[in-house]
């Protein structure tokens, strides 16, 4: 009797429980497909432009043309599209108004900021690009010197869009050439709102080639207290570049051989690797100079003229000589950051991790006070290989 | 259990369940008078009467089916001897009425498999399995000679488990040649065969192997006892006893491994699992079993350790790739297109321009064809099979894209989903896998990469839970047995194993004596 009274309860609960349990899985689909976007309703989004127009943000972007796979091999056009608003926020979401597709935001590679923006107040941008969840973090920024519309209809050679090319552009220079260093959103923002470092970001031209417009770079944009304040050209971005914290590879130097003031005679050194130690001299309570170490190595790549420059003699000279050329570029970058009073190397913030209470009595005028700083450079350069040859063409005369 | 055991009775007449709980009868007429009502409308029984003995004072009955047995053995080694020989020669055997049984099948019936029998039932047994059953008048008893030779497939090329090395013979129907296929690989008297006659009306013989010494007791008693409370009619193949054997019957996972091939059957009872065939199935069952066994071919343990162990990885890659490619597919370009590198994003987006479908509809859609290419494939016969994959291919790969109805890229994705899915070397093992690559696309279509982690989780745990004759289903990834783990992901070379893959229950662990390694 007992079990026979117990049995329908048990399957009353049994039923409960299994309804429970299958209930439970559609919980999961509370959170819904809220974020599904199809491929076909957006659009890629591959450049974009900050600007101030009548001192409003100006969004100007680079869309990628979407093509149906039958016209694939028809060459694809970059669009371009502007819209204002009263954060950039709002003129990002007012692109809407004249694009039926969803621009993926996450895919801009690319980011130019108009010399317009940089001059007045990086306040503007720096809440959108660091609060925004589609703003991705290591996209490329680069300041751009002149008009937006200029900047978007440029052309880059071989590259559909222009804009994205400009990523290419940066990185593959950087390695071949060793003149200007690519910034990411993240340094930026990072020595944006750290104090005793400045943001720099290299800068980009429109040229006029062939009555086209073409994209070009065309040095580095310096920064202080939010605003651009001036610019490193070609040699002094080298140096800057010399003094970054950690390795860097690759880059090339042309200069006059050592003991030779004849014009048009030069070698070109290949960097390999590079390394600076950076360290400020601080005796009691006073900051006395920073010294700079840079441990580097190369190549001899050419030279072009005649006469054996290779030999066991001349290879110490070219090492000093590489050394001293060396130096005076990292001697350019300080100088020319010193005249701005821009810490774009960020050695107010070495010497707060060093000496707290010093930074403290420094901070205020800082400026000034890196104005003023004495620097020592010292380069220990080594040339490591000379390629296919061990030594240069000898001409009959 | 989880089944309704069969209460009723078997279906025949009273009459009949009367006549065949019997004994035998001493007068040959009841028993040839039962017999016939027994075999009645059997057109294939052959009931052959005979007198013999000196004056054919004897009578005898010699009754076989047709078709099952050597009818020259009956006539040279049980006919030829009581009518001629005894005949001729009677002085020298000097029968009497008492013995002649025993006389007979101890003098001058010349087989080597002969024993007596007692009741009806055994001599229907007998004749049904192919033996030929000799009564004489007079006696109580009945003499059952093996003379089993029926048309049978001669053992032929394995054609499920293809191996490019290692031996090429497959188990037949016949279980007799599938046991003498296992004894010749095995010649140890510890390699035993135990047989049970399972199936109320079809009465399969069934054999359970092991190796005595390696193989556990309980494991074997297991084995046994659940075989025995089978109670079902009919046994046509070892598919039949997988599901009373497996632990879990709500579960996309087998949980018995299966093979056509002898050598593998050998390698598995070396290492302590036991081996199930039965009469008229060309597959051995081999439990118990653990999912990391599902990506190991028999090839693995021929091949040189090296490149089997890199090809055991690539099989376990394939078998992810099976379950999660089309699925991470569509939560990708649905829902996490950030993580798309960017030039990537717009070859797919230029592919997908004007398909009118959403990315999960297409994936489901092609998934469908697929499997429905892949069935149809199986099913038809060798002449047209050919065409259906033309017709297949020609109508997904390249109609359907040129219409527009579905983008390349989901083509590309579902077709290595595909070759991915066939690498997989157990077949059971692979739909297992197909089937839960539509759970994966419905949560990765719904929920993205996170509906997918889920599932993965929910399938995982389902998978910790399952049992093989009480071997973890995981095992030795969870629990943990590193031992056991060198043969899992990698193959350990012959020459380093010592020691048996444990948590089979070993009772015998040693594997080769340590002194047999290469020395440099």
């Amino acid at each position: 009797m007992k079990s026979i009274k117990k049995a329908p309860m048990c399957r009353k609960n049994r039923w409960r429980r299994l309804t429970v349990l299958a209930l439970l899985p559609v919980l999961l689909f509370n959170s819904g497909c809220w974020n599904q976007v199809e491929v076909v309703n957006t659009v890629e989004a591959v450049g974009m432009f900050f600007d101030i127009e009548n001192g409003q943000p100006l969004l100007g972007l680079q869309l990628a043309e979407p093509a149906s796979s039958q016209s694939g091999t028809q060459p694809k056009k970059p669009i371009n599209v502007y819209s204002a608003g009263a954060t950039f926020s709002e003129a990002a979401r007012r692109v809407m108004l004249d694009v039926p597709r969803l621009p993926m935001w996450s895919h801009v590679g690319v980011m130019l900021m108009g010399i317009e923006l940089t001059q007045t107040d990086l306040a503007m941008i720096a809440d959108f690009l660091a609060r925004n969840r589609n703003v991705r973090k290591t996209s490329f920024l680069f300041v751009a010197e002149g008009n937006s519309k200029d900047f978007l209809e440029a052309e880059l050679p071989i590259e559909t869009y222009p804009i994205l090319g400009l990523r290419k552009l940066i990185r593959i220079q950087e390695q071949q050439t060793g003149i200007y260093k690519p910034v990411t959103v993240d340094d930026f923002l990072q020595a944006l709102a750290e104090p005793g470092v400045e943001p720099t970001a290299p800068q980009v031209v429109v040229n006029e080639v062939d009555g086209k417009k073409v994209l070009g770079l065309h040095g580095t944009a310096v920064f202080r207290e939010r605003r651009q304040v001036g610019m490193l050209d070609e040699q002094e971005s080298m140096g800057f570049r010399l003094m970054n914290p950690g390795m860097v590879t690759g880059g090339l130097f042309t200069f006059p051989p050592p003991g030779e003031e004849a014009q048009n005679k030069y070698i070109s050194i290949e960097l390999t690797r590079s390394l600076a130690k950076v360290k400020p001299q601080i005796e009691g309570n006073h900051l006395k100079k920073i010294n700079i170490n840079i441990d580097a190595e190369g190549n001899f790549y050419e030279q072009n003229f005649a006469g054996n420059m290779i030999s066991l003699e001349n290879i110490g000279k070219i090492e000093a000589a590489t050394d001293e050329e060396m130096q005076k570029r990292v001697m350019a970058a300080v100088g020319k950051a010193q005249s701005l009073q821009s810490d774009i190397f960020g050695w107010g913030r070495m010497i707060r991790q060093q000496d707290p209470s010093l930074w403290a009595n420094l901070a205020g005028d800082w400026p000034l006070v890196f104005s003023g700083l004495e620097v020592e450079v010292t380069v220990n350069f080594a040339i490591r290989r000379t390629y296919l040859l061990d030594q240069s063409f000898e001409y009959l005369e | 259990m989880g089944y309704k055991r069969n209460k009723l009775k078997p279906g025949s007449t009273p009459e009949v369940r009367e006549i065949i709980a019997k004994p035998l009868s001493d007068k040959l007429e009841q028993n040839s008078a039962d017999l016939h009502l027994l075999l009645a409308n059997c057109s294939d029984a052959v009931f052959k009467e005979f007198t013999f003995g000196p004056d054919s004072e004897y009578s005898g009955l010699v009754l076989f089916f047709d078709g099952l047995v050597d009818k020259n053995e009956i006539e040279f080694h049980i006919l030829k001897p009581l009518i001629s020989e005894l005949t001729t020669h009677c002085a020298q055997f000097d029968l009497d009425h008492q013995n002649a049984l025993q006389q007979i099948q101890h003098n001058v019936v010349s087989m080597a498999e002969i024993k007596s029998i007692e009741t009806l039932e055994q001599v229907c047994h007998h004749i049904a399995s192919g033996d030929t059953v000799l009564l004489i008048d007079g006696a109580k008893q009945g003499l059952a000679a093996g003379t089993r030779a029926w048309e049978g497939r001669s053992v032929e090329k394995p054609e499920n488990e293809v191996v490019v090395r290692g031996p090429k013979e497959a188990f037949t129907e016949t279980l007799r040649f599938n046991t003498a296929l296992l004894r010749r690989r095995i010649k140890s008297t510890n390699f035993k065969i135990e047989s049970m006659v399972l199936g109320r009306i079809t009465k399969t013989d069934v054999v359970i192997c092991y190796i005595d010494g390696i193989a556990a007791p309980e494991l074997v008693a297991n084995v046994k006892k659940k075989l025995v409370a089978i109670d079902i009619d009919g046994v046509l193949d070892t598919g039949y006893l997988e599901e009373f054997l497996e632990d879990n019957h709500y579960t996309i996972f087998p949980q018995v491994e299966y093979t056509e091939k002898p050598d593998r059957a050998c390698g598995h009872l070396l290492e302590g699992q036991v081996c199930i065939m039965a009469d008229g199935s060309p597959i051995a069952l081999i439990l118990p079993t653990t999912f990391p066994r599902f990506w190991v071919s028999s090839e693995d343990y021929y091949e040189r350790a090296i490149p089997s162990s890199l090809i055991r990885i690539l099989r376990f890659s394939s078998m992810l790739i099976a379950l999660l490619l089309p699925s991470l597919f569509v939560a990708t370009i649905t829902y996490h297109q950030e993580m798309i590198p960017p030039d990537l994003y717009l070859t797919i987006a230029a592919t997908r321009e004007g398909v009118p479908f959403p990315a999960f509809v297409e994936a489901l859609l092609l998934e469908i064809t697929f499997e429905l290419l892949r069935e149809a494939g199986v099913r038809l016969p060798h002449a047209i099979g050919p065409a259906i994959s033309i017709v297949g291919a020609l109508i997904i790969g390249d109609a359907a894209v040129k219409a527009g109805l579905v983008s390349t890229p989901m083509v590309v994705v579902v077709a290595f989903t595909g070759i991915a899915s066939f690498i997989v070397p157990s077949y059971n093992a692979g739909i297992a896998v197909r089937i839960a690559r539509f759970g994966f696309l419905f949560a990765g279509g719904l929920m993205g990469l996170f509906g997918i982690m889920i599932l993965l989780l929910l399938l995982l745990i389902h998978m910790t839970s399952l049992r093989s004759f009480g071997l973890p289903y995981l095992s030795p990834l969870a629990p943990f047995n590193k031992r056991a783990l060198t043969d899992i992901i990698v193959r350990r070379p012959w020459y380093m194993t010592f020691l048996r893959p444990t948590m089979k229950g070993m009772e015998n662990e040693i594997h080769q004596k340590s002194t047999d390694v290469p020395q440099e």
